[in-house]
C-alpha cells in the first residue's frame, strides 16, 4: 500500500493518511477483507509517530471505512453500495466546487465552463 | 553480587601480570613482607576505584539491577579476595626465592593483612565520599602514605612491646596478634557499615 | 492506557536548582520525548525514575512498581542509554559483555550479537579506540538485548553527526514495533524527535509546562504574525508571550482554532515547531509590561 505524506502540508499528517486511505477504498483498489499494515509497521515505513497511524485509524474505524481485531490487525470494511456511492458522488462534488471557485477566479463564464466540460466529457 | 565481584577482579584484565611483576621485583629488592602485601592489596584496591571512576562506574552499576549495598559488599569483599591473592603469592614467591619459609613468616604475613584492613577500612569509605568529585588521585596518596607510615607505626610498637620481630613465638605475639586481629577486623567492619550509609545517601550524577 | 513512569509531587531541591511538585505519567507503548532546555531538570527527572538520585518528597512508580520494595525487578526491564559513555576504555566489547550480561537475568546473547553485526562493532579492539558514534552504538546494543519493557534514554544523540542521529531514531522506531516497550528520552535537539515521538513533556526551570500528544500539539499550537494594533487586553490571553517588533508582533498560541475565529484573515498563522514552542515557552525574568 503507497501512502505518501508531506511534512510541509498545512493538512494534518493523521488526515493526510486517513484520506489516502479512503481515495483507495472508493476507488476500489482496498477492498473488503483486505488488511491494512499494523499502525506501529506503518509509522515505522513512514517514519512517524505511532500516535500519528493509531489517530488515522481510529477514525476510519469510527466512519465505518475499516474495522480492528485486537490483537490481529486492521481490515477493510464492507462497504454498502449505497454508501460508496454517495461518498464518491460527494468526493466529485467537492471537485466540481474547486473548479467552479478557479473558474471564479479567472473570470470563466458558466456556459464556457460547461462547453470545455462536454468536449472533456465526449473525449 | 558475585557478579559485581567478578567484574572487580576482571576489570584489571592484563594488568594484573604487572601486579605480580611489581610484587616479585619488590620481593626481590625489598623483602619486607608486610610492606609488600599491604601495598600490593592497596594497589590493586585503588586500581579498582580508579577504573570505576573513568568508566563512570557508579552511574552503570546503579542503572543495572543492583542494589547500592551489594554494590558496597562486592567492595569489601573484593578486597579481601585481593589480600589473600597477594599473600598467596607473596609467600609462593618467597618460597621460591628463599627455598624454605621463616618461622617469623607467618608473623609479617599477619603485619600485612593488618596493614591493609586498617588502612583500607580506614579509605574506601573516603572513595564513596569523594567519589565522583575528581580527588580519587588525592586519597590514592593518602592510602599509600597511611599503608608506609602504618608499616614503620607497626615495627615500631613490635619494637617497643615486644623487642624484637624475628624471634621464635612469644606469648607476647600471642597478645598483640589478638588485639591487633580483633582491632583489624572492628575497623573493617565498622568501615563497612560507614560505607554503606554513605552510599545510600550518594546522589550518583 | 497503562502509566509505566508515574511521579507524584516529586519535589527535589539543590542550592542552586530545584524541581517543584513535578508529576507525570509515561505511557505504555509509545515514544515520550522530554524536552527543555539545558538546566531545566531533564537529566534530574531521570535520575530520579532511575534511583541514581532520591527525592525530598513525592511518590515514583516505574512499571507499577516501587523502588524501595523491587528495585531489582525495576531495573532488570530497564534499559538506559547516557549521553557520556559508561565503559571501561581498557575493556573490549567482548569483555564489556561479560561483565554486563549475567547482570541481566533475561539478557539474549542472539539479539546482542544482532545488533552487534547491524552496528558493525569489533569484538576485541579496546573500547578506548571507539568514536563517539560507536560507544554510543554499543550502549544502544547493550540496552537492547535484555528483553527491557521500558528504555531511558538521557541526551543519548548530544555530539553526535545528523546522520548517525537518523539512524539511532531509526533503530528506535524498530524498537517501537513492538507495543509493550516504551522510550522515554530526553534531548534539546528537537529535530530529532518532531516526526517521531508520540507525546512530548516540556521541562522548564524545574516544573513541567505541559505533557501533551505530539498531534495535538501540531493542532494546537501556531506563531501568530499581525499588526500590534490588533492586540488588546482581551486577546492577549490567547497568546503565551508576544514579541512587538517595529513591523507588528510576533506571539505564541496553543489554540489555534480560537485565534483564527477572533482574528480571521487580520493574521498570518503557522505551526509552530518544538524550537518555537520552547523559545516563547521561556520564562522571562521581565515579563513585557502591558
Amino acid at each position: 500500500m503507497n501512502i505518501f505524506i508531506s511534512n510541509r502540508s498545512k493538512e494534518s499528517i493523521y488526515n493526510q493518511i486517513k484520506n489516502q486511505i479512503k481515495e483507495k477504498i472508493i476507488a476500489g483498489e482496498l477492498q473488503e477483507g483486505d488488511a491494512l499494515p499494523s499502525m506501529r509497521q506503518l509509522a515505522k515505513d513512514l517514519q512517524i509517530s505511532v500516535i500519528t497511524t493509531k489517530r488515522a485509524y481510529e477514525e476510519l474505524e469510527k466512519e465505518g471505512f475499516i474495522y480492528s481485531i485486537v490483537g490481529k490487525g486492521s481490515y477493510i470494511a464492507e462497504q454498502n453500495m449505497e454508501v460508496m456511492k454517495e461518498k464518491k458522488l460527494t468526493a466529485i462534488e467537492e471537485k466540481i466546487l474547486d473548479v467552479i471557485a478557479n473558474s471564479k477566479a479567472v473570470g470563466l463564464s458558466l456556459q464556457e465552463l460547461k462547453e470545455w466540460v462536454t468536449i472533456l466529457y465526449e473525449e | 553480587m558475585l557478579q559485581l565481584i567478578k567484574k572487580d577482579i576482571m576489570i584489571h584484565k592484563l594488568s594484573w601480570l604487572l601486579y605480580l611483576g611489581m610484587l616479585v621485583f619488590f620481593m626481590l629488592f625489598h623483602k619486607d613482607i608486610i610492606f609488600v602485601i599491604a601495598l600490593m592489596s592497596a594497589i590493586v584496591i585503588m586500581n579498582t576505584f580508579y577504573f570505576e571512576e573513568d568508566a563512570n562506574g557508579h552511574k552503570l552499576w546503579n542503572s543495572l539491577p543492583f542494589t547500592r549495598n551489594e554494590i558496597v559488599h562486592a567492595r569489601y569483599i573484593s578486597m579481601l579476595i585481593f589480600t589473600c591473592i597477594m599473600t598467596v603469592v607473596t609467600v609462593l614467591v618467597q618460597f621460591g626465592l628463599a627455598g624454605s619459609l621463616d618461622s617469623s613468616l607467618w608473623k609479617e604475613l599477619f603485619g600485612g593483612i593488618f596493614m591493609i584492613l586498617l588502612a583500607g577500612g580506614i579509605c574506601i569509605p573516603l572513595f564513596y565520599y569523594f567519589g565522583q568529585q575528581r580527588i580519587v588521585l588525592f586519597l590514592f596518596v593518602l592510602f599509600m602514605l597511611l599503608i608506609i607510615f602504618g608499616v614503620h607505626a607497626f615495627y615500631y610498637v613490635y619494637e617497643f612491646f615486644i623487642g624484637g620481630f624475628s624471634s621464635p613465638l612469644v606469648p607476647a605475639d600471642m597478645i598483640v596478634i589478638s588485639i591487633g586481629t580483633v582491632v583489624a577486623i572492628a575497623c573493617y567492619l565498622l568501615s563497612w557499615i560507614l560505607s554503606i550509609r554513605i552510599y545510600q545517601a550518594k546522589e550518583i550524577i | 492506557m497503562e502509566n509505566v513512569i508515574e511521579l507524584e509531587q516529586v519535589n527535589k531541591s539543590y542550592p542552586y536548582f530545584q524541581l517543584k511538585d513535578v508529576s507525570l505519567q509515561v505511557k505504555r507503548g509509545f515514544f515520550t520525548g522530554f524536552i527543555g532546555p539545558n538546566g531545566a531538570g531533564k537529566s534530574t527527572i531521570i535520575k530520579l525514575i532511575l534511583h541514581l538520585i532520591r527525592p525530598d518528597s513525592g511518590r515514583i512508580r516505574i512499571l507499577g512498581m516501587d523502588y524501595q520494595n523491587n528495585e531489582k525487578e525495576i531495573k532488570e526491564k530497564i534499559g538506559f542509554v547516557y549521553s557520556e559513555e559508561l565503559l571501561y576504555g581498557d575493556l573490549t566489547l567482548q569483555d564489556m559483555k561479560r561483565i554486563i550480561s549475567p547482570s541481566y537475568s533475561n539478557w539474549d546473547d542472539a539479539i546482542f550479537q544482532q545488533y552487534r553485526e547491524q552496528f558493525e562493532l569489533p569484538l576485541r579492539q579496546k573500547l578506548k579506540t571507539f568514536s563517539k558514534g560507536m560507544k554510543m552504538k554499543v550502549s544502544l546494543a547493550i540496552a537492547l538485548s535484555h528483553h527491557a519493557e521500558l528504555l531511558i534514554m538521557d541526551e543519548p544523540t548530544a555530539g553526535l553527526d545528523p546522520i548517525f542521529r537518523r539512524e539511532f531514531m531509526e533503530i528506535l522506531q524498530e524498537v517501537m514495533l513492538d507495543e509493550n516497550k516504551t522510550i522515554l528520552f530526553s534531548t534539546h535537539i528537537l529535530n530529532d524527535l518532531t516526526s517521531i515521538v508520540d507525546y512530548i513533556t516540556l521541562i522548564q526551570n524545574g516544573q513541567i509546562l505541559f505533557s501533551k500528544e505530539s498531534i495535538e500539539i501540531e493542532a494546537d499550537y501556531g506563531i501568530v504574525r499581525g499588526e500590534s494594533e490588533l492586540l488588546g487586553r482581551d486577546t492577549q490571553r490567547y497568546f503565551t508571550k508576544v514579541k512587538k517588533t517595529a513591523n507588528g508582533f510576533e506571539a505564541l498560541t496553543d489554540n489555534v482554532a480560537e485565534v483564527e475565529k477572533i482574528f480571521g484573515h487580520s493574521v498570518i498563522i503557522e505551526k509552530a515547531s518544538l524550537e518555537e514552542i520552547m523559545y516563547y515557552s521561556r520564562e522571562d525574568k521581565h515579563a513585557s509590561a502591558y
